[in-house]
């Protein structure tokens, strides 16, 4: 004997006449017993017979003109297949620049010059007037600069200690106080390096920025 | 052992009549094993045959004509560009089905369908003029039979992409549940489920009309 929840599950597939002899002969004697069951089964027998009224009839359509389209489409398709190809290079050179950078970022910028040289630069800005000119963007020579900020143990550390790199070395006050907040210091730094590379790459070789074009 | 294995893992794929069709069980498989030696009269013989009931099921999965003759061209220029792979393991209506299916899936998930069904404020209405017309009775019960029929499409429309697939495939293309099974790629208790849940779905929206 079906219980209810059973027999419900097979009235649709009983109205569409999907289900084998013995099992419909099995739900049928359900539904002899059973009012609910029978009901639903009249209800759904119903929306089954509504269906066939409800079915539209095949749409009129332009046979030869959906025939052309396709035919169309089929000789269309190795030029989808060659740009399927294509597709792919704008994305390759996404990646080989991305390569590009992430190798720039992980080369440790080059040493700065010796302090005289530098110190020989900044005392002769009079002879350059073009440099002074232009408003440069201060770049700040981040590992330098730092150091000038950083404590006084990290500060005096000897120079051959620089194998052991210590992860605080160099970092200004403000991110030791809340590293919390400058997770990604290190990254930023290397990104304005980069930034410098790129303005004394504009500079023509005496030091004079080149003119723009045109 | 191993197809209990296999069954378990892998429920949907799992197909435990595989076997081949033979042309003289289905002449379309005939056709098509003659496409698959490049006959193109074949093709155009078998497009011919189908693209009526491809076009009306692609129709009613994405309301709207336009797309669906674009979906029913996609599916032919389908068939003919995988005819080389093709294996009579399933009746070729089943294939083809499968095929629609999973590109009006495709076409209904796409952000640009929802934004125009969105757009127009609710789904493609059915006009009263697209539906069959029922013969006989007085003027009022075919007014009532009309709502009714129209009702029940705008009903049908708003079901589950699933289960109007599995509904459409059996009620209105006449694919028997093993069928429409193999053209969902889920089980024939699947699909008995689907089209129930579907059923009692429309049942509830006709039982509205008749409340008032």
């Amino acid at each position: 004997m079906f219980v209810c929840w059973f027999s419900r599950r097979e009235l649709t597939a009983l109205a569409d006449g999907e289900l084998s002899a013995r099992r419909a002969a099995r739900v049928r004697a359900h539904l002899a017993g059973c009012a609910q069951c029978a009901a639903l089964a009249g209800d759904l027998e119903e929306v089954a017979g509504d269906w066939a009224d409800a079915r539209p009839a095949e749409p009129a359509l332009d046979v030869e003109r959906l025939y052309r389209g396709v035919l169309r489409r089929l000789k269309d398709e190795p030029e989808r297949a060659a740009r399927r190809w294509l597709v792919p290079l704008p994305v390759a050179g996404a990646l080989a620049a991305a390569a590009v950078v992430l190798v720039l970022m992980g080369r440790t910028p080059p040493a700065p010059p010796p302090a005289e040289t530098r110190a020989a630069v900044a005392e002769e800005p009079a002879a350059v007037p073009a440099v002074a000119a232009r408003p440069r963007k201060q770049v700040p020579a981040p590992v330098v600069a730092r150091a000038e900020n950083a404590p006084a143990p990290v500060a005096e550390q000897p120079a051959g200690a620089a194998a052991v790199e210590d992860p605080l070395d160099g970092l200004p006050v403000e991110v030791l106080a809340r590293p919390e907040l400058f997770h990604h210091y290190r990254l930023f730094e290397k990104l304005e390096a980069i930034e410098h590379f790129e303005s004394v790459r504009n500079e023509s070789l005496d030091g004079t920025p080149e003119q723009p074009q045109g | 052992m191993a197809g209990c294995i296999r069954y378990f893992a892998f429920p949907m794929a799992f197909s435990p009549d595989e076997r081949v069709v033979s042309p003289q069980e289905d002449p379309d498989v005939q056709l098509m094993l003659a496409i698959k030696a490049d006959d193109q009269e074949a093709f155009e013989k078998l497009f011919r045959r189908h693209i009526g009931r491809v076009a009306r099921f692609a129709r009613g999965m994405v309301r709207s004509e336009a797309r669906a003759e674009e979906i029913a061209q996609e599916a032919f220029a389908h068939v003919y560009r995988t005819r080389h792979s093709y294996e009579p393991r399933a009746r070729f209506l089943s294939w083809l089905y499968r095929i629609v299916t999973n590109l009006c899936i495709t076409e209904l998930r796409r952000p640009e369908h929802r934004v125009r069904i969105r757009g127009s404020g609710s789904e493609e209405e059915f006009e009263l003029d697209s539906l069959p017309d029922p013969e006989g009775g007085d003027s009022e019960a075919r007014i009532l039979s009309m709502e009714r029929i129209r009702r029940m499409r705008n009903a049908i429309a708003r079901l589950p992409e699933q289960q109007r697939a599995a509904v459409l495939l059996a009620r209105e293309e006449g694919l028997p549940y093993t069928s429409v099974a193999e053209a969902l790629g889920v089980s024939v208790a699947a699909v008995k489920s689907l089209i129930h849940r579907a059923t009692l779905t429309l049942r509830e929206e006709l039982a509205k009309i008749e409340r008032g």
